[in-house]
């Protein structure tokens, strides 16, 4: 392509994405999440399905879902978009997980499968969760404990417990990742399969983090999203993508407790002056906004390499900026409190719930250690003597 | 429990040992077993038989002069009661008044006023809050504007509190008020004493961020106080309410609470085999050191106050130092919960339970009261290290 074209091209695409970033906004003005967040926690399945599906009419359930099952096809650019500014407005639906079991559904290589969930996931009617996780504090999805065996032709049976499932109370099937002879697979589970059950733990910002117990679910080969084969490099990919969405999402939060928090250092009088005019906060304030201009940075980066087939370049800019937004959301949601003064820590004001969301979402596909962790092995600091 | 008699002791003629055990064999005995460590602040009827209990053996007071109801502890046994209250789990009880009210009446109360408040406040009787916050005077306290205006025999008192602990359970306020506007800010500001049922007080309950009505809003709208509920002279509340902060700074520096999250961070670590990973075990150490620091520097404080001298401002750097170090160990604790770490209620493990999330929001506000951080180093940065400005 020459220069030119390619001017045009990334010209196109801005825009595209400046569309949908005021999209998205309007979207907050209108049904603001906040109002949302305070209304629907502590409190199963912790979001608004009517709101979800107003999500759905505006085509965001199916942007990474191909045109042929009537998704918008977008990029992760796109997704991250989304995820950024509906966690800045606090909406409490879940946008970026339900949009990576998408895409481990629409990346599996059972294609009558996709063909009947992916149509269903774009309307709404479909909320889907990706269980992968079964220990804290790991972003490992190869080794899974749950399994999935056969038991008669064509039949099997899965076994095992995932944890840590966030918004899976609402969910209405879950991609599972499970173990079988071959390695590692994915397969589809209804909500209301007999013997599944599911166990909420309560989190700060008041969504639910579920345990699901699958007890000898019985299943068929139908029911499988990916192969052994498709699985490992499907979800290997998937995982850094996910990552890279927590880190959007808490861009987005970063982003609107800077600017409640900059809005009130104008405001706050004290000793006959805004609080904004006293040098040290002013510098608490500069730090602030540099660790969410360094996010911004490693996120385009990382969006951009994700892209590509490099593996490892891809893994080292996810688990970066992961890494970095994880304990930025964390140091700036308290920070933010600091600078507000007691009205910080009262529930009325809104900038606490930016703080339980920064700590809920930080944890989310891997906190800072365990990003910093990963980080260290490809920089060559562990795993050698 | 209904036994305990008022102890006769004189406790600093203990030698330190025999007073810890005193006090943790009366904490077996008399506090309830099942509000230890609780997560949150006990509701008053909940603390109340261990208010009770405090106030019958004479304990409620522990600073306080013996011939006014206290126990007339020296600073060193004083902060060994607040040590042995906090490795027990006790919960807070409502103390406002004992900490402030107290040692301010007996400075500058009259006989009447002694006699007619202080046995209330030992005895546990009456519950206390403390009205200086206003919507528009936080840090900058000297700007409060609730006004009381001397009309017959009675202050009509007009304006609004904030940020007023325990004002939904209080049966009576301490507050600074305006009574002069024509002279220097601090110049103008009066010490008064309401009983929280007068006709035109109103509570509006302020949740906070633990979901507890801890604080509230005390409104007051033509509020007749009767004139002998002024303490001190009028005009001189300011420098009166300044007099007693140096107490204050020493005991919210003190490290318990940072200890206390120390302890649930290193249990944490077991229970997620976390010590086995070098980086995290580098900064939990890291974590210890600063708390040994701490630890120094407090009793380094005590033990010029036991000594007999005056505490500077410089005692400012234990609160700043203290109150951090707990952001910091509790940061590290939903750091390394990873998920579990953002849990409401504290988390379930095989042998343990550990409150992260309990222990992260706690603290969060010390930094904020008792003179925010930021203003603590003002101070230090002036009256320490003589920087201009
Ligand atoms: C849990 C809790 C309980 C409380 N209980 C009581 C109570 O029982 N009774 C009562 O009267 N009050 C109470 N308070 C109020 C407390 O005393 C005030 O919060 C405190 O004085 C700070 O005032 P503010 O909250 O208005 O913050 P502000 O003064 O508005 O400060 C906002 C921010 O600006 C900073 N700032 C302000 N001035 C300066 C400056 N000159 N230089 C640099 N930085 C500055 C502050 O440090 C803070 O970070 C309580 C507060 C809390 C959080």
């Amino acid at each position: 392509m020459n220069t030119a074209a390619a001017r045009l091209e990334d010209d196109a695409s801005a825009e595209i994405s400046d569309m949908l970033r005021r999209s998205v906004q309007d979207f907050g003005a209108l049904h603001p999440g906040v109002a949302r967040t305070r209304r629907h926690r502590d409190l199963e399945p912790g979001y608004d399905a009517t709101i979800w599906r107003a999500m759905a009419q505006a085509g965001w359930t199916g942007i990474a879902i191909p045109e042929t099952s009537g998704g918008l096809d977008l990029g992760l650019a796109e997704i991250c978009i989304v995820a950024e500014e509906l966690a800045a407005d606090l909406a409490p639906e879940p946008f970026g997980p339900a949009t990576v079991a998408a895409l481990a559904i629409a990346r599996g290589d059972n294609a009558t499968l996709r063909e009947r969930l992916l149509p269903q996931i774009v309307s709404g009617d479909i909320i889907p969760a990706l269980a992968w996780q079964e220990g804290s504090n790991t972003i490992d999805a190869l080794a899974p404990s749950v399994r999935l065996a056969p038991i008669s032709k064509g039949g099997l049976t899965l076994s095992g417990t995932k944890r840590f499932v966030p918004a899976a109370a609402g969910a209405t099937g879950f991609a599972v990742t499970a173990e079988t002879a071959d390695g590692p697979s994915i397969v589809w589970v209804a909500r209301d399969a007999a013997g599944l059950s599911m166990r909420g733990d309560l989190c700060i910002d008041g969504s639910w983090l579920q345990t699901v117990v699958f007890d000898g679910v019985e299943l068929t080969s139908g029911d499988v999203i990916a192969s052994p084969t498709a699985t490992g490099p499907l979800l290997t990919r998937l995982v850094d993508e996910a990552a890279v969405i927590g880190a959007a999402e808490l861009l987005g939060v970063i982003r609107a407790a800077f600017d409640r928090t900059h809005s009130y250092l104008g405001q706050r009088a004290q000793f006959g002056r805004p609080i904004g005019g006293f040098q040290v906060l002013q510098h608490r304030l500069v730090d602030l906004w540099m660790q969410r201009e360094l996010v911004r940075a490693l996120l385009d980066e990382a969006i951009e390499a994700c892209v590509g087939d490099d593996a490892e370049k891809r893994a080292r800019a996810a688990s970066a900026v992961k890494a970095k937004a994880s304990a930025a959301a964390l140091a700036n949601g308290r920070q933010s409190i600091q600078l507000h003064g007691a009205i910080g820590y009262a529930d009325e004001h809104d900038i606490g719930l930016y703080l339980k969301r920064a700590i809920v979402k930080s944890a989310w596909m891997g906190g800072a250690p365990v990003h910093r962790r990963r980080l260290a092995r490809f920089y060559g600091y562990s795993g050698q003597e | 429990m209904e036994a305990i008699a008022r102890d006769p002791r004189d406790m600093n003629a203990l030698r330190d040992e025999e007073f810890r055990a005193e006090l943790r064999a009366f904490l077996h005995a008399a506090y309830p077993e099942h509000l230890r460590y609780l997560d949150r602040r006990p509701t008053i009827a909940e603390i109340r038989p261990w208010l009770d209990a405090l106030a019958r053996k004479g304990w409620l007071a522990p600073h306080w002069p013996r011939e006014h109801g206290g126990m007339g502890l020296s600073i060193g046994k004083y902060l060994i009661y607040y040590d042995e209250l906090g490795r027990h789990g006790t919960g807070r009880l409502p103390d406002h008044a004992i900490h402030l009210l107290g040692p301010l009446l007996i400075r500058y109360g009259t006989d009447a006023q002694k006699a007619r408040f202080l046995p209330g406040i030992a005895e546990g009787r009456e519950i206390w809050c403390q009205g200086y916050s206003e919507p528009g005077a936080g840090s900058d306290l000297a700007s409060l504007r609730t006004e009381a205006v001397l009309n017959g025999d009675d202050f009509v008192v007009t304006g609004q509190k904030i940020w007023t602990s325990m004002a939904p359970h209080a049966d009576w306020i301490f507050m600074l008020v305006r009574t002069n506007k024509a002279v220097p800010q601090q110049a103008g500001i009066s010490f008064l004493l309401a009983d929280m049922k007068t006709p035109g007080i109103t509570v509006r309950p302020i949740m906070n961020l633990k979901g507890e009505s801890e604080f509230a809003e005390v409104f007051f709208d033509g509020a007749r106080v009767p004139c002998e509920n002024l303490v001190g002279e009028i005009d001189k509340g300011w420098t009166m309410a300044k007099s007693l902060l140096g107490d204050e700074r020493i005991t919210l520096g003190s490290p318990r609470q940072s200890a206390y999250a120390l302890e649930r961070l290193e249990l944490l670590a077991r229970e997620t085999a976390s010590l086995a990973d070098a980086a995290f075990v580098d900064r939990l150490t890291q974590l210890r050191l600063d708390l040994v620091a701490l630890e120094a520097s407090f009793r380094r404080y005590v033990g010029m106050a036991e000594k007999g001298q005056r505490l500077g401002p410089d005692v400012s750097m234990l609160k700043v130092w203290a109150t951090e170090l707990f952001q910091r160990i509790t940061a590290e604790m939903v750091e390394l919960g990873g998920e579990l770490g953002g849990f409401k209620r504290a988390v379930q493990f095989e042998a343990s339970t550990v409150d992260v999330m309990n222990q992260y929001l706690e603290a969060t506000p010390p930094t904020i009261y008792g003179g925010s951080n930021e203003i603590q180093r003002n101070i230090l940065a002036k009256a320490v290290l003589g920087l201009p400005g």
